[in-house]
């Protein structure tokens, strides 16, 4: 009997359940490095799912009508591409006299804006339509940098001759006036006319004449002159 | 006699047992210590690493980017401003109908700058002009309405 026994001790601890650790638990830090690295993943997803994203976002668009329904209309954007509007009891319309308005007062080959949000298929759930001339947004203002070959003074005010740097066979014949707004880059602040001297070379917002044919109006210079340049 | 035989065998029988229990046994913990191992090593590695989206903005850029507002935007305030990327260090000017802006991007290349509608579509004209003076254009349509969309 007490052999018995004891042979049953002894297999009790050979056949036993091994006893194990806990796996360790990660510091507090690592969670939560883990969880920033979540939101980042999550925020990346969010933001990279275009058809969520801009369907949130208010649109607008520029074009001509090209066909107009009582249900949708379809106009051409500048670059050609085409955009359907769908209309529904919500879209308010604006017509050419600003007045508050219909469907049936817009015409193939007027130009609108369009104001909405973006479908899946990209057409545009339009709230508003306003009717607006292409001239009344036109931005004449152009961006140029180059270097001045040429000053002369015409009623006190320079008027000089810019080559760009884009196309140095071409040349622009730029006014000035008292209006014109000149930037010393080295001071950051505005200075006198007197500063436009040949071989200055000048970043210039400009428009053109009204006037005179290859004229610009200067409305802002920047004088680059000042500042050190790696490519002298 | 017999009674003698019958408990040797008896015992011997229960020591072989215990002999391959044991061996057994031995070998169940030799494999779980080795899965332990694994899960050691297949533990991920917290390496701190940029988003991709703020890479690509540090990457060297030679053209010009806006990131914000997005082409054709319409905004409710007449205040926006313009985020974007282009060479490090260069001037940034911006152009509206009516008004233009100028600032600086910076040595990694990105600008913020605040600019003011007109009311309606904005065509709005950005060009940035590096220490070189090669300039870079984009132009991008931004739509101001108080109106209620």
């Amino acid at each position: 009997m007490i052999i018995f026994s004891l042979v049953l001790i002894y297999l009790q601890f050979i056949f036993s359940a091994p006893i194990s650790a806990q796996t360790v638990t990660p510091s507090t830090d690592k969670v939560e490095d883990v969880k920033d690295i979540l939101k980042q993943i999550v925020k990346e997803t969010s933001t990279s799912n275009p058809v969520t994203e801009t369907s949130k976002q208010p649109k607008s668009f520029f074009g001509t009508i090209t066909q107009a329904d009582d249900n949708q209309i379809k106009i051409t954007l500048k670059d050609q591409s085409n955009k359907t509007l769908s209309i529904t009891q919500n879209t308010t319309f604006v017509n050419s006299k600003k007045q508050k308005g219909k469907i049936t007062d817009f015409k193939s080959g007027q130009t609108i804006i369009a104001m909405g949000y973006l479908q899946e298929d990209q057409s545009l759930e339009c709230r508003r339509i306003v009717y607006t001339e292409s001239k009344a947004i036109e931005n004449i203002n152009q961006i140029i940098t180059g270097q001045i070959v040429d000053v002369s003074q015409s009623q006190n005010s320079p008027i000089f001759v810019l080559i760009p740097n884009k196309n140095k066979n071409s040349q622009y014949q730029i006014k000035t006036d008292s209006k014109t707004e000149i930037i010393d880059t080295k001071n950051n602040k505005t200075t006198s006319a007197k500063t436009i001297t040949t071989s200055k070379k000048i970043i210039a917002i400009i428009q053109p004449d009204t006037k005179l044919v290859n004229t610009f109006y200067a409305t802002k210079i920047i004088d680059l002159s000042t500042e050190t340049t790696s490519n002298p | 006699m017999i009674k003698e035989i019958l408990l040797a065998a008896f015992i011997g029988g229960i020591l072989g047992l215990g002999v391959t229990g044991g061996y057994i046994t031995l070998q169940n913990k030799n494999v779980s210590a080795k899965n332990n191992q694994k899960a050691i090593i297949t533990e991920p590695t917290l390496i701190p690493t940029q988003p991709q989206s703020l890479l690509k903005e540090t990457q060297n850029f030679d053209n010009i980017q806006i990131n914000s507002p997005e082409d054709n935007s319409l905004i409710s305030s007449n205040k926006v401003d313009i985020n974007g990327i282009t060479i490090p260090d260069s001037h940034v000017v911006i152009a509206t109908a009516s008004k233009s802006f100028i600032g600086q991007s910076d040595t990694n290349g990105q600008f913020s700058i605040p600019i003011i509608l007109d009311s309606g579509l904005n065509i709005v004209k950005i060009s940035s002009i590096d220490k070189n003076n090669t300039q870079k254009d984009i132009q991008i349509n931004i739509t101001y309405s108080s109106a209620k969309i």
